[in-house]
């Protein structure tokens, strides 16, 4: 019983781990539609989420406004990445891309390091610290926020994407820039979505984390490596593989730094991805260097 | 010697005085701060064209050059201390270690496509530095200490000096090496796949040997760049081998120019000193204020500007004024 309710404690830590990471692989595969960029500054927008709501709420806010003012300040990042970095560079393939993406994310740490510190923040929970038990486990309540509110963003998505004719126009138009623009799409204007939705709901993934693990300035770039690794597994086109991906990611990192030790946490997400690599290209299925869909 | 001096070829004479300038800059500048930002730009430097090998020249997105830069150091260190083996003997052991596990990692490497090959890299970096902080052998977070400076024959490169001639000596000798190689057949071979892997395997070229190969050279170069540190500096710990060096490396190398291997020294030595005057002037026009965050906000605009206006780099941007001033000069001679 003690192992047991141990190891559940460390898959209940792992899923609300792991809803983060489903929530940046979203934005990675959003983003992913709707300019094939890989956007390694997504992390960056999740911590622009914690940190700006740590602010209003210790500027004395209620929640709620607090939440809605983080959420923007998200999106609007996320904006000017777009009009300032991606729009001006044009169509750029491979290491310029890579590097135009580490830039940006490196600039956005510079300016939130000289805003806001550089010491690890929190800010209190949304529905008390009083831990639920099961089996012997607990379970912060806010998981439950973090869970709910997870897969409403999954559901949206999933239906806009679907669903709306807005949601495929953003789909159609990184699949042909050109032919999409002759179909009458915006296409640039598409893509601007693309970016204010995957910086808005990683700004949520900031905001709900940030109550049961601290933050800081430089804790977006290993979100985005680890939410680009549970999109790779996920697919990298499919919502659903980035949510499961992101899940299970974040179930096995805290299983193996519980059952293992916690300073080789932060390398269970590329051996994941390796193992992932190696046993795609057992099954055939991995790209040979000459195509791969995402240069 | 002008008759030698006229048979040269023009980057032979480049050479000759760049080595000339290196030879002198001690003679004219003997405080020890600017001849130690000196011997750091030559080991920048040697990362940097390790660097603009693998991903300029071969465009593949090799991204481990630190955890080779660390295997050169921590063997160095190690072997050094803990042994007493020749600092020399201790710098081969780390080359031909940091060779052969670039050579194993890299037979999977090599078959992957662009971005997956980053974030592998990528993670044998993250991996290998956290190894570096937690095993005992490298001694931890403390890292080691009082590590021996090189020496021949009993003269020991122990001054300032003494090491900033020996780090620019391999320097010069790791720059020759790679200005042969990338005019050689491997190096037109690195080009053609950098511009179209079909074509070149169309070709008749063994992409996997040829990116392997560049793997290899790249780890080899860095491997001698984190023994050099190592004794230069006398002590290693984790720190230096991981996310903000490769940060510092690309910087370089893109500002430089990735396509040329003096655009990636040259990317080396503006950044460095760059840094340091940033880091003398902030602490003057704001006292108090973490150096840090402007460096890091620096950093990203300097990226973004030089990726979206410069592709190529200062030395494409150089190398095209050149040209340009050069048809002009035709022409006028023409008429």
């Amino acid at each position: 019983m003690q192992v047991g309710s141990q190891l559940l404690q460390y898959v209940f830590t792992g899923i609300s781990v792991g809803a983060i990471y489903a929530i940046i692989a979203l934005g990675f595969v959003i983003i992913f539609h709707g300019t094939r960029l890989v956007n390694f500054a997504q992390g960056d927008f999740v911590m622009v989420g914690g940190m700006s709501m740590i602010m209003f709420v210790g500027m004395g806010m209620p929640v709620l406004p607090a939440l809605l003012l983080s959420v923007i300040t998200g999106v609007v990042v996320g904006s000017l990445v777009y009009r300032l970095v991606v729009q001006p560079a044009g169509e750029v393939g491979g290491l310029r891309m890579f590097m135009l993406m580490i830039g940006a994310g490196v600039c956005i740490r510079g300016f939130a390091q000289a805003g806001w510190g550089a010491e690890f923040r929190l800010f209190p929970p949304f529905s008390g610290e009083k831990p639920i038990v099961i089996f012997g486990a607990m379970l912060h309540p806010q998981v439950l926020w973090i869970l709910g509110i997870t897969m409403l963003l999954f559901i949206a998505f999933y239906f806009f994407f679907e669903r709306t004719i807005q949601g495929k126009a953003l789909r159609a138009s990184s699949m042909n820039r050109l032919a999409a623009r002759l179909l009458g799409i915006r296409v640039t204007t598409m893509s601007l979505l693309s970016f204010v939705l995957a910086a808005g709901s990683g700004a949520v993934a900031g905001l709900l984390i940030t109550p049961i693990t601290t933050m800081n300035y430089s804790a977006g770039m290993m979100f985005s490596f680890k939410g680009y690794i549970a999109a790779i597994v996920g697919g990298m086109r499919s919502f659903r593989g980035a949510v499961v991906g992101g899940f299970a990611l974040g179930i096995l990192e805290c299983l193996a730094a519980g059952l293992l030790t916690s300073a080789y946490k932060d390398a269970i997400a590329f051996l994941v991805l390796m193992l992932f690599l190696a046993y795609k290209s057992v099954t055939g299925e991995v790209v040979y260097g000459v195509t791969t869909e995402q240069e | 010697m002008k008759r030698v001096w006229a048979t040269l070829r023009l980057k032979q004479k480049v050479f000759a005085g760049f080595s000339l300038v290196i030879i002198l800059f001690p003679v004219f500048i003997e405080s020890p701060f600017f001849l130690t930002v000196a011997t750091f730009i030559a080991l920048y430097g040697i990362n940097a064209v390790a660097a603009g090998l693998t991903m300029g020249y071969t465009g593949q997105l090799m991204l481990a050059f630190p955890f080779f830069y660390g295997i050169g150091a921590y063997s160095s260190a190690i072997l050094t201390t803990t042994y007493h083996l020749d600092p020399w003997l201790a710098l081969v052991i780390g080359v031909v270690l940091a060779g052969s596990t670039a050579y194993i990692l890299g037979l999977p490497i090599v078959k992957l496509g662009f971005l997956y090959m980053g974030m592998v890299t990528f993670g044998i970096l993250v991996i290998g530095q956290i190894l570096m902080g937690e095993l005992t052998i490298t001694g931890g977070r403390v890292g080691i200490w009082e590590i021996p400076p090189l020496c021949i024959a009993g003269f020991a490169f122990d001054t300032v000096t003494k090491n900033f001639y020996l780090a620019w000596a391999i320097t010069l000798a790791v720059l020759a090496v790679t200005l042969n190689i990338v005019n050689s057949r491997t190096g037109r071979a690195l080009k053609a796949i950098a511009s179209n892997e079909l074509a070149a395997s169309v070709m008749g070229i063994n992409i996997e040997k040829y990116k392997n190969q560049a793997h290899v050279i790249q780890a080899v170069y860095c491997s001698i760049a984190g023994s050099l540190y190592a004794n230069f500096v006398a002590f290693v710990d984790s720190t230096s081998f991981g996310l903000h060096f490769s940060l510092h490396v690309l910087m370089m190398v893109c500002v430089g120019g990735m396509f040329s291997v003096w655009g990636a020294l040259l990317g080396a030595f503006l950044v460095t000193i760059l840094m340091e005057i940033l880091r003398t002037i902030i602490p003057l026009l704001l006292p108090g204020a973490a150096t840090s965050q402007f460096e890091m906000i620096l950093y990203g605009i300097g990226l973004i500007v030089v990726i979206i206006y410069m592709p190529t780099g200062l030395m494409g941007w150089l190398s095209r004024l050149f040209q340009q001033f050069a048809l002009r000069r035709h022409e006028n001679g023409a008429k």
